[in-house]
C-alpha cells in the first residue's frame, strides 16, 4: 500500500501546503536541546564522583540542575510550537516505519519531559537540602520537601529515563544514518535552516 | 639577719608555691589560629571549612599538665567552606542547624601528658545540644620556656567525632560519618 494513497492526517507526503522543513524555531530548539543534553551526560559523571571535592561537585549539581531546567523550558516551547506550527510531511513511507518513527519521537519527548521532572523532584526530596539556583540567578522553588522514599524513587526513575534516552537517542541517530547513507533522502535538511527550497525529504 | 633572709625566704616560698601557681590563663591568638573541620569520602578529603569566630579559655599548667583546663566555644554560624552554597548547606537544618544551635563547644575533663610536647585531652564535645566524649591530641610546636616568658606558643590539636552521634546530616551520604576537627595556631597570655 502506497503512502500516497492513504488519506488522513499526517499520511500524505508532499501534501500541498506542507512545509518541507521544520520551522526554524523548532530546528533551533532541536539542536540546542541536543547540545544541552550532551552536556548533561558529560556533567553527570564527575558530578557523581564521590571522591571529588564537594564544593566542585555542588557546583556541577547546580549546573546540571540549571541546564536540566533549561531543557525543560525548551521542550515545553517545542510542544507549544508544534501545536501551532504545521509539521513537514512524514519522512517515511509505509505504516510500520512511520509507526516506529512516531514511537521513537514520542519516547524521546517523554524522556526529556521525565528527566527534568524527576530531577527537580529528586533535588527537592533529597535528604541533602541544597537550594536549586538557576545559573546562580534566582532560586527555583522546590515543590516538595525532603522525603527519603520519594528521593530514592525519583533517583531510580531519573537514571532509568536517562538510560532510555541514551537508547532511544541511539536509535534516532541510527535511523538518521540509514536515511542519509542508505536511502540518500536528504533527511537532515528537514531539521536545518533554509528557505523552503529543500529537496524532497522522501526517498525518490 | 632578717633583712638578708627576707628575700631568700620570699624566693623559697615562691619556689614552693611555684608548681601550684604555674597554672596560667591563656587564649588563642585569633590572627594566627584556625579552627577547621575536615571531611572525607572513601579516604579522600572532600570538604574542609573554617570557623571564623571561636573562643578559648585555656588554663594551662606546663609543669603539671593534668591540672590544665580547656574550654573552646565555636560560633557555628561563622563557618566558611568555600562557597555560599556549601556554607548554606552546612548551616542548614539537616547539618549544624545554626539557627537553633548557634554554638558548639569542647570542655576538657582530663589532660594527660603523652610525650615531651604532646597531650591527650579528653573532654566533652557539644554540637546541636548533643554532648559526647571525644579525645583530642594536642602538640606544642614552639618553645615552652620562651612562651612562659611571654612569647606566643605555636601548637596544633586534632580530634574527631562521628556525625550520626550528633544527628548531623542524617541520610546525608556525601561525606563519611567521621569528621576531623583541627585547631592550629598560637596561644598567648
Amino acid at each position: 500500500m502506497s503512502a500516497r494513497a492513504v488519506p488522513g492526517e499526517g499520511a500524505v507526503p508532499q501534501a500541498e501546503g506542507r512545509p518541507r522543513r521544520w520551522h526554524p524555531a523548532l530546528v533551533a530548539l532541536h539542536w540546542l536541546t541536543l547540545i544541552l543534553i550532551a552536556a548533561q551526560f558529560l556533567i553527570a559523571s564527575p558530578m557523581q564522583d564521590e571522591t571529588r571535592n564537594l564544593v566542585e561537585r555542588f557546583e556541577l549539581y547546580q549546573l546540571h540542575k540549571s541546564i536540566g531546567l533549561t531543557v525543560a523550558g525548551f521542550v515545553v516551547a517545542r510542544l507549544l510550537l508544534r501545536l501551532v506550527i504545521k509539521p513537514p510531511a512524514p519522512a517515511n513511507e509505509g505504516r510500520l516505519l512511520r509507526l516506529a518513527s512516531d514511537a521513537v519521537h514520542t519516547g524521546l519527548y517523554l524522556c526529556v519531559i521525565a528527566l527534568p521532572v524527576t530531577g527537580l523532584l529528586m533535588a527537592a526530596a533529597s535528604p541533602i537540602q541544597i537550594p536549586t539556583l538557576y545559573f546562580g540567578l534566582f532560586q527555583v522553588p522546590h515543590p516538595i520537601g525532603p522525603d527519603k522514599a520519594t528521593y530514592e524513587l525519583m533517583l531510580r526513575l531519573h537514571d532509568w529515563a536517562g538510560n532510555t534516552l541514551l537508547a532511544l537517542g541511539a536509535v534516532h541517530f541510527g535511523a538518521v544514518l540509514v536515511h542519509i547513507a542508505l536511502w540518500h533522502d536528504n533527511l537532515l535538511r528537514r531539521m536545518w535552516f533554509g528557505r523552503g527550497k529543500a529537496q524532497p525529504s522522501l526517498r525518490a | 639577719m632578717s633583712r638578708s633572709t627576707a628575700p631568700l625566704l620570699a624566693l623559697s616560698l615562691a619556689l614552693l608555691a611555684g608548681p601550684a601557681s604555674a597554672q596560667s590563663a591563656w587564649r588563642f591568638d585569633r590572627s594566627s589560629t584556625e579552627v577547621s573541620f575536615v571531611t572525607h569520602r572513601f579516604g579522600a578529603v572532600v570538604a574542609t571549612g573554617k570557623f571564623g569566630r571561636f573562643e578559648g579559655q585555656l588554663s594551662l599548667d606546663f609543669d603539671q599538665p593534668e591540672r590544665s583546663r580547656i574550654r573552646v566555644t565555636i560560633d557555628t554560624g561563622s563557618v566558611s567552606a568555600g562557597t555560599a552554597l556549601m556554607d548554606g548547606f552546612i548551616k542548614g537544618e539537616s547539618m549544624l542547624d545554626t539557627g537553633r544551635f548557634p554554638n558548639a563547644s569542647f570542655t576538657s575533663t582530663s589532660v594527660r601528658r603523652m610525650g615531651d610536647r604532646s597531650l591527650e585531652i579528653r573532654g566533652n564535645l557539644t554540637i546541636r545540644s548533643v554532648t559526647q566524649p571525644i579525645t583530642v591530641t594536642a602538640t606544642v610546636d614552639g618553645d615552652i620556656e620562651r612562651a612562659k616568658r611571654g612569647d606566643r606558643l605555636p601548637f596544633h590539636a586534632d580530634g574527631s567525632f562521628l556525625r550520626p552521634a550528633y544527628g548531623i546530616g542524617k541520610d546525608v551520604n556525601v561525606v563519611d560519618d567521621k569528621v576531623d576537627l583541627v585547631i592550629k595556631g598560637q596561644v598567648m597570655r
